[in-house]
């Protein structure tokens, strides 16, 4: 979140029926792009709490600066640019930070992240697909582990699994979906 | 999407496994070192690191498709039930290509209702930003995320997190249980439970009432936690609020500042909160904490500092030593490694305690209670003299850290340095003790005299305490 800084609402809000306007267009952006938000933060954040705040920053600066933005542009890519750099502005003020991630790896990954040209719905759709051929026992593990954002400990006494165990179950599960995917997308 | 790099199987193996496990709460460091060394030098491994955080997060929202925020029986129904929802969780996810997308869209016909039709005529003051985990009471409104907050409406909770911003830049964080109401566009009321708020530029004069006090900001970021007929606790984290209230003995006016807390009770004298932890109240850095703030070797802090000498307060933080971390209560400063081989290992991810610097010139004892055996740190500033009290309980390591000076006020921002290294302004001595039973502990003062002067022109600091498991004498040799 981006405390303390701004308006809410837009210059142009200054009447409701452009503000409602706004808005629908906004959601609608904000909407077909947020699958793609996420996981780019995910992927420079290295965690999940950090990727959901740094979201709800990114949600709020696009806000505060929708009448800004140029419908000409890509609302996606405007929407990236404004997370590097919340990503680099929140890593300056909080905490917490992976080790493995330092501003030059980042910053290579954003320039890695655009050459992908945002891999978008297809491998989202294919990773699903993908689910469902997994055993229902695998299927079972991974709908654990991520609804409890990677609590092994706990997981591994329901499974009736040890902790590496379960974590190298995991990993096989992992690469196993990593392949289909990239079989469906060949 | 049918680069080459995809067919090379072993680097798709390595970068999966590592990524995997560094993205864990206790990564292994080796794990880490090679995985960033692999994102520094390979393109490749960069692509398959970046599809595979995508693929983790379609898998995260797979699971929190569950409900974006229904019905409260619904909600109640999914948190109590087993994991055979989840995994219809799941499969409901690949069945719903766009959660988002439909979440939004059932916004927006939520907000051609009747009710938000009407909402729309009222003045329009802030949104509800964010709902975590929230159950709301009985006969409650509720909300959904990005939905209007108007004048008069309420927010009353059993349990979970609202965020909450409003038009004046003003965003405030609450938690339940609590019961809060915009009175106005430039106040509100707490009529209990926790809440933090931040206001901007914008928002300075704005209002936050309890039964027992009135808060008026004066720029800052402060909490208040309100016991119902009880008390009403208010900690400043930055800037300065103005503080009165009619409860008590003493009717009360006073300004608190950064790194200083006070209770006010329904009845009896206002006295200062010498500790805050991430458990009782809420912070800035909320809900970031929630994972770094409770701490097991610290049980509590307090020193020999009468309400009437001061009302800053100690802040501990469990497992939150790391590079970058805040020195103090009342300062912007950074503790930082020297070099580029960062904070001592020994050192990083233990519990510690943020003082206030203003201690530097009062003749100062802090009070440490240990919940288990423990190895204590002192950080000490070396352009103070080692007092004797250091010298004979505790042996220099020989450790260096570093001390980066952040000047942050709200017109002017000069940024730290960021990472080991950066920006280092002063080098303190690591100072280390076992302490080989759970027990409390003195730590004494900088200086002989108390100083009547402005500590912001004292050049010294006061020393930080880190406190984490007791070494294993065998282990030592990794440090």
């Amino acid at each position: 979140m981006q405390w303390g800084v701004g308006k809410l609402s837009n210059p142009a809000d200054a009447n409701l029926p452009n503000q409602r306007q706004d808005a629908d267009r906004f959601v609608e952006l904000l909407g077909k792009q947020e699958r793609h938000i996420l996981p780019y933060v995910y992927s420079i954040t290295g965690d999940w709490n950090d990727t959901e705040e740094v979201t709800q920053r990114v949600r709020l600066k696009l806000w505060k600066q929708f009448d800004k933005y140029n419908e000409n542009l890509s609302f996606g890519a405007w929407a990236r640019a404004i997370a590097y750099y919340e990503v680099l502005t929140y890593r300056k003020e909080k905490l917490r930070r992976p080790d493995f991630l330092n501003d030059t790896i980042i910053s290579k990954l954003n320039e890695t992240y655009e050459e992908l040209s945002a891999p978008g719905d297809e491998r989202h759709d294919a990773l699903q697909e993908c689910l469902e051929k997994l055993e229902p026992k695998d299927r079972e593990i991974v709908a654990n582990y991520y609804a409890d954002l990677g609590k092994s400990a706990d997981l591994s006494e329901k499974v009736g699994l040890t902790v590496e165990a379960l974590r190298q179950k995991l990993y096989r599960i992992r690469k196993q979906l990593f392949g289909c995917v990239q079989r469906k997308l060949a | 999407m049918t680069e080459p790099i995809y067919n090379n199987e072993e680097l798709v193996a390595e970068v999966l496994r590592l990524t995997l496990r560094c993205q864990e709460s206790n990564p292994i460091e080796d794990d880490c070192a090679r995985l960033s060394v692999l994102l520094a030098e390979n393109p490749q491994a960069r692509r398959i690191y970046l599809l595979s955080c995508k693929d983790t997060a379609t898998l995260i929202n797979c699971n929190s498709a569950l409900a974006p925020e229904p019905a409260p029986s619904l909600t109640r129904f999914i948190k109590s039930s087993t994991n055979t929802i989840i995994v219809l969780a799941l499969a409901a996810c690949v069945v719903v290509a766009a959660g988002w997308t439909l979440f939004w869209s059932d916004w927006q016909q939520q907000d051609d209702s009747p009710v938000i039709a009407e909402l729309e005529q009222a003045e329009l003051v802030g949104r509800i930003v964010s709902l975590a985990n929230v159950q709301w009471a009985e006969d409650a409104t509720e909300f959904r995320e990005w939905s209007r907050f108007a004048v008069g409406e309420a927010i009353r909770i059993e349990a979970g997190v609202v965020e909450l911003m409003l038009e004046n830049s003003t965003e405030i964080v609450l938690e339940g249980p609590a019961d809060f109401q915009l009175m106005s566009p430039d106040k509100a009321m707490l009529n209990h439970g926790k809440l933090v708020a931040r206001c901007g530029p914008e928002a300075v004069g704005f209002e936050v009432d309890s039964p027992d006090v009135k808060i008026v900001d004066q720029g800052t970021e402060f909490g208040v936690s309100v016991k119902q007929g009880m008390h009403t606790d208010v900690v400043v984290y930055d800037g300065k609020v103005d503080l009165s209230s009619r409860a008590g003995v003493t009717p009360l006016e006073r300004r608190l500042t950064a790194g200083e807390a006070l209770h006010v009770p329904r009845q009896g004298n206002s006295v200062r909160i010498t500790e805050i932890r991430g458990d009782q109240y809420l912070t800035p850095q909320y809900p970031l904490d929630r994972g770094i703030g409770r701490s097991e070797l610290i049980l509590s802090v307090g020193d020999n500092l009468h309400s009437s000498e001061t009302a800053k307060y100690y802040r501990v933080i469990g497992r939150g030593f790391r590079e970058d971390c805040p020195a103090y209560v009342d300062r912007s400063y950074q503790w930082n490694g020297v070099d580029e081989a960062g904070i001592p290992p020994g050192l990083l991810g233990g519990d510690y305690v943020m003082t206030f610097n203003d201690d530097k010139i009062r003749k100062v004892e802090i009070e440490l209670e240990l919940a288990k055996p423990a190895t204590l740190y002192v950080l000490f500033d070396d352009r103070i003299p080692t007092p004797e009290w250091l010298k004979k309980d505790f042996v220099n390591t020989g450790w260096d850290i570093g001390m980066d000076e952040v000047n942050i006020d709200r017109e002017v921002k000069i940024l730290s340095g960021v990472g080991p290294a950066r920006s280092i302004d002063r080098v303190f001595s690591v100072w280390r003790q076992d302490i080989s039973i759970a027990s409390t502990i003195t730590l004494g003062t900088i200086r002989q005299q108390q100083l009547e002067v402005n500590p912001h022109g004292v050049l010294e600091s006061m020393y930080g305490v880190v406190v984490t498991d007791l070494i294993d004498p065998q282990l030592e040799a990794i440090y």
